[in-house]
């Protein structure tokens, strides 16, 4: 035993931890400044030191009588732009931790909630409800409608996922056959989605495309309320399967005799990020990009290690896509951009920027 | 010698076309013991079910005394480390990390000293120390060969098992494997289990030679007792001439007969 070289190990491995704490920190950090400062950016600005008196005199439960100014801004804040900007870091951090999951569980780099059929399945459930909802059934879209999408996607979205699972199994379960049948599964539904287009009214045309295209102009604190429980639950226990992760990455058979029950360990990794996935996309309509981007970005900054590239894709994720918002809602303020779009237009490129750029390929 | 492994009339597949039909032998500690035989002979299926990879059809396996069902696979981990033809990483993992993921079965959440000076310790055995910040796809496939059998030491197993670790290697690399692997068994007291093609490298390196032909053990023992003339045409097909040679046996197949 090499004592001398040992205590370097010990050293440089307690090191390099401390240094991954600190980029996750400085990431939520961010995370939160950002926050703040898009909530002082839109359709009307508000003063950074307005928009802290008003959360300060929510959160402190102050019954401080309010000026009209004041109560205006508490509207724009607290009912408009704050549930904005949680839900879209929520939905960031779902989509990115289930793109890292994803690609962990499948050991393959183009896993994502599109690739595995979610967001298709996702897209299938809310057309149906957009335009048989309003066509055959006459339902008014502004009151159970909304109910009715967001159910609709999330079943079918689980749907689909469960189709996709379901086929693995039958076949065996090997990795690869659960991307096929997902991409499978994905044209099946997108087939579907086009069908529902093409025999659609106008009205219920525009209310699908938008719907497709993605945005969070929809927010508000009832989805926040329900995203953020099932995001946190899923995440936790996902995060106590990192190192079953991580001893996946060498291969089934290496993590079966390392201890991990594989078979289990993937079903109930896929349940979760499903849960997570389909609710998000539920709320907020096909988000692209950020599900695959965000886990790749982080494995170049902070490792592969799950235990820390987790809660580093989630954060990033919601980074960006609260960057992404932020942007949709202001470069042609008043008018919104969906920001689905967005994500596409900047994540794409930059992430073929990475590609080339990158020293050392992200996979083998 | 204390028995480690203890397997009864294994059967794995059906029938007559059956990749295992009926196997039944016993391992001592302290050895290295390579399982030799032609393609198809169910080299890999055996260690496979030993390593319960695979469950066999029917028949029982003991590990120090335990049926192999019995142990949870954490505890199973502690005691038996397997190392896979080849192995792929997806997203490229640096050499501790990938030796520190053999450190599972002792881990919870965090990684202790202890953890860490097992796998400063198996690195630097394996010669590993220069390349310890690389990354796998920077590696050869000797060297690759080489962290996954690091990554199995990590587990502390007192049986090892290996399947065909020299294919993919140098001559060179096909010599440090087998010795350090054999200096394992003598110093650690391990259970080594190789399945190997190369009858000369088997030979000579292992303690005992398991000869298989169709899913069943056609001879065991000593290698010189194993590979004789006889026994080589019977399973392999081949006329071969056998010497005896300064490092153990040189075999010469002649033609296939």
């Amino acid at each position: 035993m090499n004592g001398l070289q040992t205590t370097a190990l010990v050293k440089h491995y307690r090191k390099d931890w401390t240094k991954k704490l600190s980029l996750l920190a400085a990431l939520l950090a961010a995370l939160i400044v950002t926050g703040l400062y898009s909530i002082t950016i839109g359709a009307v600005g508000i003063e950074p030191g307005d928009v802290a008196r008003v959360i300060l005199h929510r959160l402190l439960w102050s019954d401080e009588p309010m000026s009209q100014q004041q109560q205006m801004n508490d509207y724009i804040i607290w009912q408009l732009r704050l549930p904005r900007v949680c839900l879209g870091i929520l939905a960031g951090a779902a989509l990115a931790g289930a793109g890292a999951v994803m690609q962990g569980i499948l050991r393959n780099p183009l896993a994502d909630p599109f690739t595995l059929g979610v967001s298709s399945g996702a897209a299938f459930g809310a057309a149906s409800a957009i335009v048989l909802g309003t066509s055959v059934f006459g339902l008014k879209l502004v009151e159970h409608g909304q109910v009715a999408i967001v159910l609709n996607a999330f079943l079918f979205a689980c749907m689909a996922m469960i189709a996709v699972y379901s086929i693995a199994r039958l076949k065996g379960g090997i990795s690869e056959t659960l991307l096929l049948a997902g991409v499978a599964i994905s044209y099946l539904f997108s087939a579907g989605v086009s069908a529902m287009k093409y025999f659609s009214n106008n009205e219920a045309l525009r209310d699908l495309v938008m719907w497709l295209m993605g945005g969070l102009w929809g927010a508000k604190w009832s989805s926040v309320g329900i995203l953020f429980p099932i995001l946190i639950i899923s995440l936790l226990v996902l995060f106590r399967y990192a190192w079953d992760l991580n001893a996946l990455s060498s291969g089934e058979e290496v993590a079966s005799t390392l201890g991990v029950n594989v078979s289990r360990m993937r079903m109930i990794c896929l349940i979760l990020v499903t849960l997570a996935a389909a609710s998000t996309i539920a709320f907020t309509g096909i988000i692209g990009f950020v599900g695959m981007v965000a886990p790749h970005i982080s494995r170049m900054v902070i490792g592969v290690d799950n235990r820390f590239l987790l809660p580093c894709s989630c954060l990033l994720g919601g980074f960006l896509l609260l960057l992404a918002d932020t942007l949709a809602r202001t470069v042609m303020a008043p008018t919104e951009i969906p920001v689905g779009i967005i994500t596409s237009l900047i994540g794409a490129p930059f992430f073929i920027y990475i590609l080339i750029k990158k020293k050392r390929t992200i996979w083998a | 010698m204390k028995t480690a492994l203890d397997i009864e009339n294994l059967f794995f597949g059906y029938g007559s076309t059956g990749i295992l039909r009926g196997i039944s032998l016993q391992l001592a500690q302290s050895q290295v013991v390579s399982i030799v035989g032609p393609n198809g002979s169910g080299k890999s299926t055996l260690l496979k079910c030993l390593a319960r990879i695979v469950k066999p059809e029917q028949g029982e396996i003991r590990l120090f005394g335990k049926s192999l069902n019995a142990y949870s696979g954490g505890e199973l981990a502690k005691k038996q480390g397997y190392v896979p033809q080849s192995t792929s990483e997806t997203f490229p993992l640096s050499v501790t990390d990938a030796v520190l993921i053999g450190r599972k079965p002792h881990m919870k959440w965090g990684v202790s000293d202890r953890d860490l000076a097992i796998v400063g310790h198996v690195i630097s055995f394996l010669g590993l120390e220069p390349l310890r910040h690389n990354y796998l796809n920077e590696l050869s496939g000797g060297q690759r060969q080489k962290v996954a059998i690091a990554r199995a030491l990590a587990q502390e197993p007192e049986v090892l098992m290996l399947d065909e670790p020299t294919s993919a290697l140098d001559i060179r690399h096909q010599l440090e494997v087998l010795e350090l692997l054999k200096d394992l068994s003598r110093k650690s007291g391990s259970l080594v289990i190789l399945v190997l093609h190369d009858l000369e490298l088997a030979a000579r390196y292992s303690d005992q030679l398991i000869l298989m032909r169709q899913g069943v053990v056609h001879a065991m023992g000593k290698p010189e007792e194993v590979l004789t003339a006889d026994h080589v045409k019977e399973v392999y097909g081949v006329e071969a001439e056998i010497t005896e040679g300064r490092l153990g046996l040189q075999i010469l197949a002649l033609h296939p007969v």
